[in-house]
């Protein structure tokens, strides 16, 4: 849903209509680009100061960055490769776990912006 | 200051156990009706225990036994103050406090009493100078936190209780037995320092690895805690992990074989947690992964690591409360934490998205955050130990914690794929309601003190520290790791490699007891049943067969019954008599 057809958006705390520009179309290329760039200057960074390392690898140029970024790449693969052999339904051991119940109401309070405000309340009653 | 102020204080308080503390404020509760009164009762105790540790810690010295005590002739040291006890202490009671704002709306009875006792027992237990003590109170925490997942008062919750029960009560069976053989070895009970060696000192370490969660025992851990209600699990995330943590730092500092067990611990949750889709499960899962950091801390044994150990429990218990009390918050007004269903919610929920956003950064180590000045103790630590193997998985897991902690979480929760936008977004849940900001908003405020102001906390620590986190190589490898764990997770979802979030069960070792082994067990039974009923329908067979053939011999139409002659008795009779007055003859 767009930013301008949302008609509860007056009703959002101010932080979350400030946000809502991720919501532009650009938004996420925008953020992953400024990441990006950021990783970019870190990694040059490298350049201009000196490391009390422990270990000679970390001693190579950009190490961190490198050694972060291929092995969060590893693991997100090799998790999704463990869903082939380990992922089941989600009421695989039903009834014995919660994963496959409602939550019960008494332990929430489900308000939405959308709530029946008491005017509304007193136009059913009419 | 603080001392100025505080001094008198508690000068003039009577000094009782911070645990008697909690215990007392239960026993007060049952006579107050629920309502403001009971909840205050939740929020003042934690305070007097801290008040409490505060005067043992500054009036009295340290390190002696402060309330010995006779029992079937052994003494009890039921406050023993030092360092490690008082900071694990301090930090017990303030995650008490706050999850008791968070809490405030609970008008559940049976939770109330939970908190008190769970808490009371924990704190207790971290004073404990003996091992029977210790025994009393590591079971007091087994069931007393056990209400709070059957407060859910769902058919599984009753399930998970059980099987968390189960487990909780036999690690305490087994640290008895291990406390007896050692008594019987050493002849005391003494907690303090062991060597692993005798079966006594095993059977009390595995106790304490079953409560902290090691790898292969760890499955309890994410089973029960999001079974919890919203309030239970962030409760439950405090006490029970810690306190195993803290029970291994006083029995087993400088044990070796902790550094491999706590790199294994930082490394295999956080694949489960990635394709995790219950988000309070991969909380549970990063969980057991900092829990690592922190064994690995004690294993390593230097006064670095253990320090770091106590720092990291520390900031752990707060950021990872922070975590629960977000995705709680979602929960309160969603109905529920799995990742496929949520999403777009930083529209109404922003506040909560930024509290998760803190704990996140917390747990995820980033400078100025309150992980970065107590991880970085540990990992320092174990690269001075110069096991480049460990170090290699320690800055591995900590990068994959923020994969999975600091992104996953809050991108999956608030962002993503909006879930609430039908209706014209009439369905947005309204942002959590004050207290729980409130609670969650003084976590946060600490997270950051913490990580920004390091050295009130470096003075907490049971060693004196030598430490100084923020060096420009420091940060500057920091944010190299964390910005390029980012930079993966966005060339991951841009190329939709990214595993979306799927309603799904993942199985865990605990699928060998929950499954297989019943499976196995109704196999036996089975063949054991039929290999029965062939059994007796055969032996039925062969008796029936032979009576029916004695009865067609013997019976009154029998071959044998016909065919004898009436006066064969009299002959038989005859032998008889003959053979007596043969051998009456002889014997004369």
């Amino acid at each position: 849903m767009s930013e301008n057809n949302d008609p509860f958006k007056s009703q959002y705390p101010a932080l979350g209509r400030w946000l809502m520009w991720v919501e532009k179309p650009n938004a996420p290329a925008l953020i992953f680009w400024a990441v990006a760039i950021i990783c970019l200057g870190l990694i040059l960074l490298d350049l201009v100061y000196h490391k009390h390392s422990h270990f000679m690898i970390e001693d190579l140029f950009g190490f961190y960055g490198f050694y972060g970024f291929i092995m969060c790449a590893g693991l997100v693969v090799a998790a999704k490769l463990m869903r082939k052999i380990i992922m089941r339904d989600e009421d695989y051991y039903a009834p014995y776990v919660v994963d496959s119940e409602e939550h019960p109401k008494f332990d929430m309070n489900p308000e939405t912006v959308g709530s029946i405000r008491p005017s509304d309340n007193e136009e059913d009653k009419n | 200051m603080l001392d100025a102020i505080l001094s008198p204080i508690v000068s003039a308080m009577p000094q009782v156990p911070p645990a008697f503390v909690f215990m007392m404020a239960a026993a007060l509760m049952a006579f107050v009706p629920q309502g403001v009164g009971r909840s205050l009762i939740l929020l003042s105790a934690p305070i007097l225990s801290a008040l409490q540790i505060y005067g043992y810690g500054t009036v009295s010295p340290l390190g002696g036994n402060h309330m010995p005590m006779e029992f079937m002739g052994l003494t009890l040291e039921l406050m023993r103050v030092d360092k490690l006890a008082i900071i694990f202490g301090y930090i017990f009671s303030l995650a008490a406090f706050l999850a008791s704002i968070y809490a405030w709306h609970v008008k559940d009875t049976p939770q109330q009493f939970a908190t008190l006792l769970y808490a009371g027992s924990a704190i207790g237990a971290v004073f404990a100078g003996d091992l029977v003590t210790l025994f009393v109170y590591w079971e007091g925490t087994a069931i007393a936190s056990v209400f709070l997942i059957w407060a859910r008062r769902t058919e599984g919750a009753y399930h998970t209780g059980q099987r968390y029960l189960i487990v909780q009560i036999a690690s305490g069976v087994i640290l008895l037995a291990g406390c007896v053989l050692m008594y019987r070895d050493t002849g005391s009970i003494a907690f303090d320092k062991m060597t692993l060696g005798s079966l006594g000192t095993w059977l009390i370490f595995l106790a304490f690895g079953i409560k902290c969660a090691f790898p292969l025992l760890h499955n309890w851990l994410q089973d029960s805690y999001p079974a919890a209600t919203i309030t239970g699990t962030v409760i439950l995330s405090s006490f029970t992990t810690k306190l195993a943590v803290y029970a291994l730092a006083r029995g087993f500092p400088g044990t070796e074989i902790l550094i491999y067990i706590g790199a294994t611990m930082t490394l295999f949750p956080i694949f489960f947690a990635v394709i995790e889709n219950d988000l309070r499960r991969v909380l549970a899962y990063s969980l057991n992964n900092q829990l690592g950091f922190m064994v690995v801390g004690i294993g390593i044994g230097t006064e670095l690591s253990l320090n770091g150990t106590a720092a990291h429990a520390f900031c752990h218990i707060l950021y990872k409360s922070l975590l629960f009390m977000s995705v709680g918050a979602v929960m309160f007004r969603t109905g529920t934490a799995k990742g496929s269903e949520l999403g777009g919610l930083y529209k109404t929920m922003p506040y909560t998205m930024l509290f998760c956003v803190i704990g996140a950064a917390s747990i995820s180590a980033f400078p100025l955050f309150s992980g970065f000045i107590s991880k970085s103790l540990i990992v320092t630590a174990s690269a001075e130990n110069h096991n480049w193997l460990v170090w290699g998985i320690l800055v591995f897991a900590s990068a994959g914690v923020f994969h999975h902690s600091g992104i996953k979480i809050p991108y999956f929760a608030f962002f993503a794929h909006d879930n609430f936008a039908h209706n014209g977004g009439k369905n947005r849940p309204k942002e959590a309601p004050f207290h729980m900001l409130l609670a969650m908003g003084i976590t946060a405020t600490l997270c950051i003190l913490i990580g920004v102001f390091p050295e009130p906390l470096y003075a907490l620590l049971p060693y004196s520290v030598d430490y100084v986190p923020y060096t420009t190589a420091h940060v500057i490898t920091q944010l190299q790791l964390l910005m390029f764990s980012a930079l993966a997770f966005g060339v991951l979802m841009r190329t939709g490699i990214y595993p979306p979030e799927l309603k799904s069960t993942n199985l865990d070792t605990d699928w060998f007891y929950r499954k297989f082994l019943v499976s196995l067990i109704k196999w036996i039974r089975k063949r054991v049943k039929l290999i029965f009923f062939m059994g007796s329908l055969l032996v039925t067979i062969i008796l029936q067969k032979s009576i029916k053939r004695l009865y067609s011999w013997y019976g009154p139409e029998g071959h044998v019954a016909r065919v004898w002659p009436t006066g064969s008795m009299v002959i038989w009779i005859a032998i008889l008599l003959a053979a007596t007055l043969i051998v009456s003859f002889l014997k004369v």
